[in-house]
């Protein structure tokens, strides 16, 4: 439903106040990417998306050259498997520049696996790299992905997919506190929970046709909870009970029915849902059924302190700072690898700390960065 | 005489290492369509084909396709259950992917039997048959051996793209389905109506009409 335009400039002016200040107010972001429209244009996103997941935009990693290619073991697979998702990018796109798209797609999926040994490829994570390289570009998706794949994604790039059938296991109980009727038909179906994996592990990335739609539900899961795709599972679920439930009750049926998500749902409706599911069925209270207590997940055991270091995040005025102190520094180093990255990182920020005061003094001058957002803003 | 309507359901997978073709196969015979463009699968994908088998038979051919990342394996499992026949696919422009072959059996064997204990009725589908082979020369002129030595009822030379066996392979694949049924051996599945023995003609197996 298009919201009135009066909303959506009130809806921009809070967005621009929120970036406007240093550090960010993470928290209003957060809402706004929540709350009807999300966060409204690509143009915002590429400045939002960032900030909900502490991500320095003055440190982007380097571009990745062409030998990150040779050797690497992954490299058939997501070669395959972009060469495969032409439907992922824009209609009327040439085929020149979604060419060099799909090698920038390839070089991102590869650079983060690189550099993170832990992190297995899964099919699927192509399907959310695309998103945020359309949106971001090729060296802020990488910065995006490295923080996403350790957090949000984690239990998905485990060497199996043991972590990734435990947070599915999350679907049923859900549904069977709102509707048991439902899900007593589902059980009885032995249906599973295996039609809303693509949905899970691709953000739905892989299932929606339409991109604004994909992106708007990607505001939605940056700004909450590792498990809110599920709840928007349960939600789609709950949706077409109607459906459903004049389904055969068999596995064959059910598992066809839902596993194609029709294209115009009502998202903004579902998301509203989804939140209402999350705040009254909290994922531990759903972790005291029997089949949820087998499994840690990292993506939610490490989301408290995920959402606690986003919060604080260090000034934009600090991190400019650092990166004016450093301009030798070149853009094609080889990244080091993310332990001693980090020790780096920490050892920074206890030197920035003592500069704090000074720098903060530069916060008023944070419109100056931002002209043209101003400018869109303000004409 | 009166005569009886039959009506069979059976599940068969559609198996194999990613990117060889299943979804192609499966969209080619079910929807009489073909694209470059299909997107990997994951998770599992379901078609139904129904087939007017006989004048008095329908049978209703569930095909389940599976996705071809291994990791996806122990996910899918449940997929396998009370399945009776297999297709198993290769790419014939990929030899890494028919050396695949035998462990994708040896999976399926380990994962479903029927019930008397017999391997489901598998055969092999050597796709993308327009395109350039490679690695494989040595190969192809032995796989009626490379069958028999690895329990396929048979193999094929397929494209989805240009259509070629697809239908023939299918034909095959349910006429030993009807035969299993016949001796009484299928899984105890409700769904599945079993009937007297069929007197079906034994199927001549392989074949090489795909010739390049």
């Amino acid at each position: 439903m298009p919201q009135p335009e009066s909303k959506k400039k009130k809806k921009l002016v809070a967005i621009h106040q929120a970036l406007n200040v240093d550090p960010v107010d993470v928290e209003t972001l957060r809402q706004s990417a929540i709350s009807e429209g999300g966060l409204l244009t690509d143009e915002i996103r590429r400045k939002v998306w960032p900030k909900l997941l502490n991500v320095n935009v003055y440190k982007l990693p380097p571009k990745p050259g062409k030998d990150i290619r040779e050797g690497h073991k992954d490299y058939n697979q997501v070669l395959m498997d972009v060469q495969r998702s032409l439907r992922r990018f824009p209609q009327g796109m040439s085929s020149e520049e979604r060419g060099v798209l799909q090698e920038q797609l390839i070089n991102v999926i590869l650079y983060v696996l690189q550099r993170n040994l832990q992190l297995h490829y899964y099919q699927g994570y192509h399907d959310i790299v695309v998103t945020f390289l359309l949106v971001v570009g090729e060296r802020m998706a990488i910065a995006l992905m490295e923080i996403l794949s350790s957090h949000h994604l984690r239990d998905f790039m485990d060497p199996t997919m043991d972590s990734t059938k435990h947070i599915l296991n999350y679907l049923m109980p859900i549904l069977q506190r709102v509707n048991p009727q439902l899900h007593d038909f589902l059980q009885r179906a032995e249906v599973g929970t295996i039609f809303a994996l693509s949905w899970l592990i691709t953000w739905y990335g892989h299932v929606l046709s339409k991109f604004r739609h994909t992106v708007r539900l990607y505001d939605f899961f940056l700004a909450s909870h590792p498990l809110m795709p599920v709840y928007v599972a349960a939600a789609i679920v709950l949706h077409r009970e109607e459906e459903v439930m004049k389904c055969d009750c068999d596995m064959a049926s059910v598992h066809q029915l839902l596993s194609k998500i029709p294209q115009d749902l009502p998202y903004e409706t579902l998301i509203i849902k989804a939140e209402e599911l999350f705040s009254h069925h909290p994922p531990p209270e759903l972790a005291k059924q029997a089949a949820l207590q087998l499994r840690k997940s990292i993506a939610i055991s490490t989301f408290q302190d995920f959402q606690v270091a986003t919060s604080r995040q260090r000034p934009d005025a600090v991190l400019r700072e650092q990166f004016k102190e450093k301009p030798c520094l070149p853009p094609a180093d080889p990244a080091p690898p993310v332990g001693a990255n980090q020790l780096v990182k920490m050892a920074v920020w206890g030197l920035t700390a003592t500069l704090g005061a000074a720098a903060l003094a530069v916060v008023n001058t944070a419109v100056e960065w931002a002209p043209e957002f101003v400018f869109q803003l303000f004409p | 005489m009166e005569k009886k309507q039959k009506e069979y359901l059976f599940k068969v997978l559609v198996i194999g290492d990613l990117g060889v073709g299943k979804t192609s196969i499966i969209k080619r015979y079910v929807h009489q369509i073909f694209s470059q463009h299909y997107r990997a699968t994951i998770g599992v994908d379901f078609a139904l084909k129904v087939l007017h088998w006989e004048e008095d038979t329908i049978i209703r051919l569930q095909l389940w396709d599976i996705a071809g990342q291994e990791r996806f394996g122990n996910m899918t499992r449940v997929y396998y259950r009370e399945a009776v026949g297999a297709f198993i696919v290769f790419d014939v422009s990929r030899a890494s992917t028919f050396e695949a072959v035998s462990k994708w059996k040896n999976d399926l064997d380990s994962k479903v039997r029927l019930q008397n204990g017999n391997p489901v009725p598998a055969i092999l589908l050597a796709n993308k048959c327009d395109q350039t082979k490679e690695g494989l020369s040595n190969t192809l002129p032995k796989m009626d051996q490379y069958c028999k030595e690895n329990g396929f009822i048979a193999w094929f030379e397929t494209s989805a793209k240009d259509n070629i066996h697809i239908e023939e392979s299918a034909r095959v694949l349910v006429e030993n389905i009807l035969n299993a049924e016949g001796d009484d051996l299928a899984p105890a599945d409700p769904d599945i109506i079993t009937s007297q023995q069929l007197s079906l003609q034994n199927n001549n197996a392989s074949c090489s009409a795909c010739t390049k």
